[in-house]
C-alpha cells in the first residue's frame, strides 16, 4: 500500500514556478545584456546607478570630514567610522568592465542557475523528473553556487583595489579590501551549493531507480 | 530487443482472453490495473510483473501462473 506523506505538488504550483523563473530568466538576461552595454562609451558612466559607484570602508580609527556626531544613550556605542564612495565620473572602458564585472558574474550565475531549474520544473510538469539531465542540472547548479559565492567576492575585491589605486593614486592611506564578511564570501552559500550536490545524488540514484521500474506491470 | 527476446519469457495473455471471451479492458478493470500496463503485458514489452498483478491475473483468469507465463530457451 502506498503512503504519501507532506503537500502534493499540484499543475497549478508547477505553472507558477515555471512563470517566475521565466520572469527571473528574462530580469538577469536584462540585466546582463545591460551591464555589457554600459562598458561601452556608448552609455553615460552615472545612466546605470551605483555602477559607476565603490564602496570601501574607511580604516579603523580614521573619521570623513563630514562625520556625523551622535549622541549614543547609557550603554550604547556609535562608530562614527565609515565607507567612502568613489565615483567614476568618466571611467575608461577598461574600468567599466571592472566596475560591472562582480554584478555581471552575479547576474551570469543567476541566468544558469534559473535555466537549469526551469528544466527541472519541466520535466516534472511531464511527470518524469528522475532523468539523467535533471542530475547533471543539478550537479550544474550546485557547481554554479559554489563557484559564484566565491568568484563574486573576489572579483569585487580586485575590482577595488584596482580601482582604489586609480582613483587615488599613492595615497597615503590604504582602504581595506577584503572578501570576508559581509558582501564577501558567503559560508552558508557554500552549504547551500553542498545540499544542491548531494540532491544531484539523490537525483541520480532515483534515475537508476526509475530504470528499474520502468516495464514494471 | 523487445524484453521478451531479451530474456525468452513469453505471455500468454492473448490466448487466454480469447479463450474466456473477455477483452483486455474488461481484464483491467477488474484486475485493477490499468489498460495501458496490460496492454504493455500482452505486447511483450513489459520488463517486470509484481505478485500482486500476476495473482489477481491468475484470479481473473482462472489459471496458473505457468499458463499465463512461459520459457522459451531458444
Amino acid at each position: 500500500m502506498r503512503t504519501r506523506s507532506g503537500p502534493l505538488w499540484s499543475a497549478a504550483d508547477s505553472a507558477v514556478l515555471r512563470v517566475t523563473l521565466v520572469v527571473g530568466l528574462g530580469i538577469t538576461a536584462l540585466g546582463c545584456v545591460l551591464a555589457l552595454a554600459w562598458t561601452t562609451p556608448l552609455l553615460p558612466a552615472d545612466a546605470a546607478g551605483p555602477l559607476n559607484t565603490i564602496t570601501l570602508p574607511l580604516p579603523g580609527g580614521v573619521t570623513t570630514a563630514d562625520g556625523v556626531a551622535v549622541d549614543a544613550s547609557e550603554g550604547v556605542t556609535a562608530d562614527t567610522t565609515g565607507t567612502v564612495e568613489l565615483t567614476f565620473h568618466d571611467p575608461t572602458v577598461p574600468e567599466r568592465l571592472l566596475l560591472v564585472l562582480p554584478a555581471l558574474l552575479g547576474l551570469t550565475a543567476a541566468f544558469v542557475v534559473i535555466l537549469m531549474l526551469l528544466g527541472v520544473v519541466t520535466s516534472l510538469r511531464r511527470g518524469d523528473p528522475f532523468v539523467p539531465a535533471n542530475a547533471r542540472r543539478l550537479h550544474t547548479v550546485a557547481l554554479v553556487v559554489v563557484t559564484a559565492s566565491v568568484l563574486v567576492p573576489v572579483a569585487g575585491a580586485v575590482r577595488d583595489l584596482v580601482l582604489q589605486s586609480r582613483a587615488l593614486g599613492a595615497a597615503e592611506t590604504v582602504l581595506p579590501v577584503s572578501v570576508a564578511g559581509g558582501e564577501g564570501i558567503s559560508l552558508p552559500l557554500i552549504g547551500a551549493g553542498c545540499v544542491i550536490a548531494a540532491l544531484a545524488e539523490v537525483f541520480r540514484r532515483g534515475t537508476g531507480l526509475r530504470d528499474d521500474v520502468e516495464g514494471l506491470v | 530487443m523487445p524484453p521478451e527476446e531479451a530474456t525468452g519469457i513469453r505471455v500468454h495473455l492473448d490466448e487466454l482472453l480469447a479463450e474466456r471471451g473477455m477483452t483486455l479492458t474488461e481484464l483491467a478493470a477488474r484486475v485493477g490495473v490499468t489498460v495501458v500496463n496490460l496492454s504493455v503485458l500482452k505486447n511483450g514489452r513489459a520488463r517486470a510483473i509484481r505478485f500482486s498483478t500476476l495473482a489477481a491475473l491468475c484470479r481473473e483468469l482462472d489459471c496458473q501462473p505457468g499458463d499465463l507465463i512461459g520459457y522459451d530457451k531458444d
